[in-house]
């Protein structure tokens, strides 16, 4: 579904907090598409989505498949027309987004097998935090093990940061795109920019 | 050193930067820090760190802090602070420093960066571990610091090595299970006095470790002799240590020991200037390499007696010890200005007792240690009874006493618990350590026993003929020592302390001046007061609007699930109590759900989307629990069922726009929908665009009233609100907020999961019984209807009740008693409660809900509500209000 | 604050699960037929040991998945942790 941006207001109204060459740096990204998906892995409906995306659907919780997609900054956090970041969720469970018209590559599956596929772009923003110390403002309220051989590059994970659940991306180096529920995500901004007071 | 000035009870000194307040004040010849708290008794600096029961200050410069030792102060220039009896003294000012959190995950965490701390660390770092390092003193080194010894190079280099870190000034304050662990991290106090705004004050770590070593060490206790407690009298190696870096206002000491140690100090204290004019050992004879030491210093040994009183100068410090025999005869006096206390090493067993491991008594040591080794825990050094070879102690606490003696000879300094009062706990039948202590309220000051803890064990055994591990064990609390709240709360208070959610549509609320209401984590605006009006006078007008014109409200906050699958009729059935799988595709039902137990659970709207795609909304408060609990059953009882459940709470903001003139409303803002009753029917839907973005329309009310529903993605809910304003204004639309929500609701008999519920009340105690399906074989909660206790009669139920005087409005929660002529003074038993209260714009009066008693079968009859200052009287009715017929839905 | 291992995404915090009481307490299927005192058993009767216990957790900040796992109510120790529906491990005692 097209963004309609005359209309559209994102959680966060697009705040950015540092800049790019700062200890830390940290941005909305705001109106990224997003869905749900549920499908049983090894069935015939899973081997439907996966030929529909054109990728691999993985099948361990934390792990992260990516189809053109990389994190490179602000305004751009997935490159390529065709781009899809697909999250693991859950044993059936994946968070999907990107550049991609992925609800037209799945409607298609939707009406031949038993999967769930659900809009959910405005039920979470983005937030991108990087720089040196990113890791370092995670970790005053992330209370899961971010250290590298535990949630390296494209692992992710859904918890509670700063009371506020949330799905945390580890999606390149020092940067880390986190996915807050939008009735959170003030309370998680003034949270962040808080913990970065420190680095900043 | 660089030399600072500081001020201790409004007297200027100088000491050198980064020395404990203690040591500097001692380097300035102050012996008398503060009196006792209860006996008023002069008092002077006992021990090292953090083992000190005397020596408390309140601290007036920088963040300010009442009740802190002053042997853990590093002082800075400035620093200010006055003797504290004992009592801790708030400051007025604010304290605006720092406090914050952080959470780490390592491969191992050594507590103590002693020799046997830093040893553990070499270990695992050269196995390729992460390892984390913590100590509570500012410098790695623990016993060879206060010896002024070098740390072995190759032992402190660890701490410098990439996978370690190494964190001085860092209390572990809390062990629990499976390797977490909660430290504090003193970062700027010693830095100066200013408070920093941006570095945090104290830092609390969350720690995680896999593995957690403990070495943390030994503090040394004292001896109970009578006036044990006179400024001068210090436990030995404090004493030497501080007389050895250079803090030396004494001139002649006596040695007291039940060890080696006290020669070891007695030699240093002798090197440091101070005359040693005698060892009192309580051993008869003792060996080894100390004493030897000693002996070869020329110092003169009394072997076999111990302190049995002591005496004081004019200015209450202490004059003399009498040494005696441990049965109090044949005592004499040896003059010294420092009486040096060695009375055997106390490991710190705290972090392991936390965790519920079982110190033991180690006789050769006279010391109660933890040998512990597994995947989660070991412990290294004094702790794990490693003493070197040189240190056997006597088994000794504290000599015979008269009756006068022990009157003034202290167990626990800080408590003012004597000797005397430990007696009177052992004559009382006391026996457990637990139980003198609470008797006695020795070991429950600040220091927590650190001291006086293995001293009372060893005098239970004493008295009673026992060893101390036949008495019981040392067991202790976190934290280790106390700590201030503000450091727990860390960034978590004020805005932070619990998230507040927000819809959309919040900024609008906020501008409009609505003050908010807490439903949960949500902030929802409570009215929408004008200028100058009142609540109850903005609720009347909010209420008129909607039964008179058109209202708006934001209604995102329900919770809601996206429901998918061939099988999501068959499982709505199971999970409601009312038939969905019948329900027409486009249409909308409003659903109860009850728990195992057939108690009201959750309630909401469920509608079909297409055949096998539903959206289920739930209320505000009970999203996550009903998402959770759907799971259970498909998870847990139902994995067959082909459902899968999606929350889209946050998806879909939903503006309901309610009243009379909704409709016309309704038609500005989708000009192509037919809004006819014909064409768009009570509980129907319709996808349609509404000011440019689509919509999902949903004639639903929860007002009696006609109304719509519109549901956008919520990055459009903004829009969606200013629009209806727009196209309303000539309506005069209305805003309103949950109070109004909440009357227009209750004026038609609408319950509110978790104010007409708490958990106990059946569909049939809320008068829903036609919500309960009759056709369904089973659902949740079904067979629950049919126990003798639900069924039963005499139930609370849901009713009506009006006061006789419609200007009064019931407190919520009032209890009802039956019948306005009975006795209504206590005791009378009440017949139910009110759950819901408010004041009419509709009814022009007040008006209540209430749970009674066999309620509907009640109405009519008069009831009593006794307040504190009245009693109010009124009638059982309906609970429904307004519009019994339904006819104002349909507009 | 206990590590519970969720058997999706391994050992983690508890405020991310919610508890859900004793395992292998099946929803009876013939509920209309049990008298008033086996229904009440199902209901409200849960065998509370002291010591080793197999029972229910759901990861609901995380996988949103409901497990078992074994736990000894005495010290907080956890067994191993098994999904609905698998061989239930034995207990570790």
């Amino acid at each position: 579904m097209m963004v309609n941006l005359e209309f559209a207001k994102s959680p966060l109204s697009s705040a950015e907090h540092g800049s790019k060459d700062s200890a830390v740096w940290m941005y909305e990204v705001p109106f990224t598409p997003a869905w749900d998906l549920r499908v049983e892995p090894g069935n015939d409906a899973y081997a439907a989505v996966n030929a529909a995306l054109g990728l691999t659907l993985p099948t361990k919780v934390g792990d992260v498949a990516r189809l053109n997609g990389a994190c490179i900054g602000q305004d751009d956090f997935v490159v390529g027309q065709q781009a899809i970041i697909a999250l693991c969720l859950g044993p059936d469970w994946w968070y999907l987004t990107g550049t991609a018209d992925i609800q037209a590559l799945l409607l298609p599956v939707q009406e031949a097998h038993h999967i769930s596929f659900v809009d959910v772009s405005s039920q979470r923003t983005k937030i991108e935090v990087s720089g040196p110390n990113a890791q370092d403002v995670l970790a005053h309220y992330w209370e899961q093990d971010l250290r590298e051989e535990h949630f390296p590059i494209d692992a992710c994970s859904q918890g509670v940061l700063a009371k506020a659940p949330l799905i945390m991306w580890h999606c390149c180096e020092n940067c880390y795109l986190l996915f807050p529920r939008a009735s959170f995500a003030k309370h998680l901004w003034t949270a962040l920019t808080d913990a970065a007071v420190e680095y900043l | 050193m660089s030399t600072v000035t500081f001020t201790f009870d409004g007297k200027q000194y100088t000491g050198q930067k980064g020395e404990s307040l203690a040591s500097a004040l001692l380097r300035n010849g102050v012996l008398h820090f503060t009196d006792s708290s209860y006996k008023d008794r002069p008092r002077g600096v006992m021990g090292l760190w953090v083992e000190e029961p005397n020596a408390l200050v309140n601290i007036d410069s920088g963040a300010g802090e009442p009740m802190v030792m002053s042997t853990t102060i590093e002082i800075v220039e400035g620093v200010v602070a006055r003797s504290s009896q004992g009592v801790g003294d708030l400051p007025d000012t604010r304290d605006n420093s720092r406090y914050d959190k952080v959470n780490r995950h390592v491969d191992v965490l050594v507590v103590g960066a002693g020799t046997s701390g830093l040893e553990a660390a070499k270990k695992f770092a050269d196995q390729g571990k992460s390892v984390i390092v913590m100590d509570d003193k500012p410098t790695a080194g623990g016993h060879l610091v206060y010896l002024g010894q070098p740390v072995p190079p190759e032992l402190l280099s660890v701490l410098d090595r990439e996978n370690v870190t190494f964190l001085p000034r860092t209390t572990v304050q809390g062990l629990y299970d499976q390797g977490y662990s909660v430290a504090t991290e003193r970062r700027t106090d010693h830095l100066d006095v200013n408070v920093h705004t941006e570095m945090s004050r104290i830092r609390t770590w969350h720690i995680r470790a896999d593995h957690t070593v403990l070495a943390t060490g030994a503090f040394q206790r004292h001896l109970v002799f009578a006036n044990n407690d006179r400024p001068g009298i210090m436990l030995s190696h404090a004493a030497a240590t501080y007389v050895s870096n250079g803090a030396n206002p004494f001139r002649a000491a006596v040695v007291v020991t039940v060890d080696n140690q006290g020669y070891r100090d007695a030699v240093r204290l002798s090197q440091a200037g101070v005359t040693v004019n005698a060892i009192v050992d309580i051993r008869n004879n003792p060996s080894g390499p100390s004493v030897e030491a000693a002996k070869a210093s020329g110092i003169q040994i009394i072997t076999g007696k111990t302190a049995i009183d002591t005496c004081e100068k004019e200015d209450g410090t202490v004059k003399c010890v009498s040494v005696g025999n441990p049965d109090g005869t044949e005592a004499a006096c040896v003059d010294g200005d420092l009486i040096a206390v060695s009375g055997g090493w106390t490991p710190v067993v705290h972090l392991a007792t936390f965790i519920g491991i079982k110190p033991t008594w180690d006789a050769k040591l006279a010391a109660f240690v933890v040998k512990h080794s597994d995947s989660l825990t070991s412990t290294a050094g004094m702790l794990a009874g490693d003493f070197g070879d040189d240190d056997e102690a006597a088994i000794f606490f504290g000599p015979k006493l008269s009756t006068e003696q022990a009157l003034v000879a202290f167990v626990d300094y800080q408590r003012d618990a004597t000797y005397r009062d430990f007696k009177r706990a052992i004559d009382a039948g006391m026996r457990s350590i637990e139980h003198v202590k609470r008797y006695t309220a020795i070991g429950t000051a600040h220091d927590q026993g650190k001291t006086s803890g293995t001293v009372t064990m060893g005098l239970i055994g004493q008295a009673i003929g026992k060893a101390p591990d036949e008495i019981g064990s040392l067991t202790f609390r976190p934290p280790y020592i106390s700590v201030p709240f503000a450091a727990l709360a860390g960034r978590d208070r004020g805005l932070l302390s619990d998230p507040e959610r927000t819809t959309p549509i919040h900024s609008w609320h906020v501008a409009s001046g609505a003050p908010m209401e807490d439903v949960g984590q949500w902030k929802r605006p409570w009215y929408f007061p004008m200028p100058g009006e009142s609540m109850h006078a903005a609720v009347l007008r909010e209420c008129a609007a909607v039964r008179e014109g058109v209202g708006v409200m934001d209604a995102s906050t329900l919770g809601k699930i996206d429901i998918q699958g061939k099988d999501a009729g068959q499982f709505l059935d199971l999970i409601y109590t009312n038939m969905f799988s019948t329900l027409k595709v486009g249409m909308s039902r409003y659903g109860l759900m009850c728990g195992i137990d057939g108690m009201v659970f959750d309630d909401g709207v469920t509608t079909r989307i297409s055949e096998n795609h539903w959206l289920m909304t739930t209320t505000t408060g009970g999203a996550a629990k009903v998402l959770d609990w759907l799971e259970e059953w498909l998870q847990t009882e139902w994995p067959h069922l082909e459902v899968y459940c999606t929350s889209v709470t946050e998806q879909i903001s939903t503006v309901a726009i309610v009243g009379p003139k909704s409709r016309e409303l309704m038609r500005r803002l989708a000009p192509s929908l037919d809004v006819s009753n014909e064409a768009f029917a009570f509980m129907e839907n319709k996808h349609v665009d509404v000011a440019g973005v689509p919509a999902r329309i949903a004639r639903i009310s929860f007002s009696g009233e006609l109304a719509y529903e519109i549901n956008v993605p919520a990055i459009y809910g903004l829009h969606i609100w200013e629009s209806v304003m727009a196209k309303g204004a000539d309506l005069n639309i209305t805003p309103y907020g949950t109070e109004t929500m909440h009357v227009l609701r209750a004026e038609k008999g609408f319950v509110i999961v978790g104010q007409e519920t708490d958990g106990t009340q059946t569909p049939d105690d809320l008068d829903m019984n036609w919500i309960v399906s009759k056709k369904k074989d089973d659902f949740i909660g079904k067979r629950s209807f049919s126990r003798a206790d639900t069924a039963r009669d005499g139930r609370h139920q849901l009713v009506g009740i009006l006061a006789d005087d419609g200007s009064y409005v019931i407190p919520e929660g009032a209890y009802i008693v039956a019948g306005a002529d009975e006795k209504t003074a206590p005791p009378v038993k009440h017949i139910g409660y009110i759950t819901s209260s408010y004041d009419s714009a509709a009814l022009g009066r007040s008006f209540a809900l209430a749970l009674v008693a066999n309620g509907l079968a009640r109405k009519g009859e008069k009831i009593a509500i006794p307040m504190a200052d009245r009693v109010v009287t009124g009638v059982i009715t309906d609970s429904v209000f307004v519009d019994k017929e339904n006819t104002r839905r349909d507009g | 604050m206990l590590h519970i291992p969720c058997p999706y995404c391994g050992p983690r915090d508890e405020t991310e699960f919610h508890y859900g009481s004793e395992a292998h307490v099946a929803y009876p299927e013939n509920s209309a037929n049990l008298t008033d005192e086996e229904w009440a058993k199902f209901v409200f009767i849960r065998s509370n040991p002291k010591g080793w216990m197999a029972e229910r957790w759901v990861h609901s900040a995380g996988c949103r998945r409901w497990f078992n796992v074994w736990r000894n109510t005495i010290n907080h120790e956890f067994g191993p942790s098994y999904k609905p529906f698998t061989q239930q491990p034995k207990s570790p005692a």
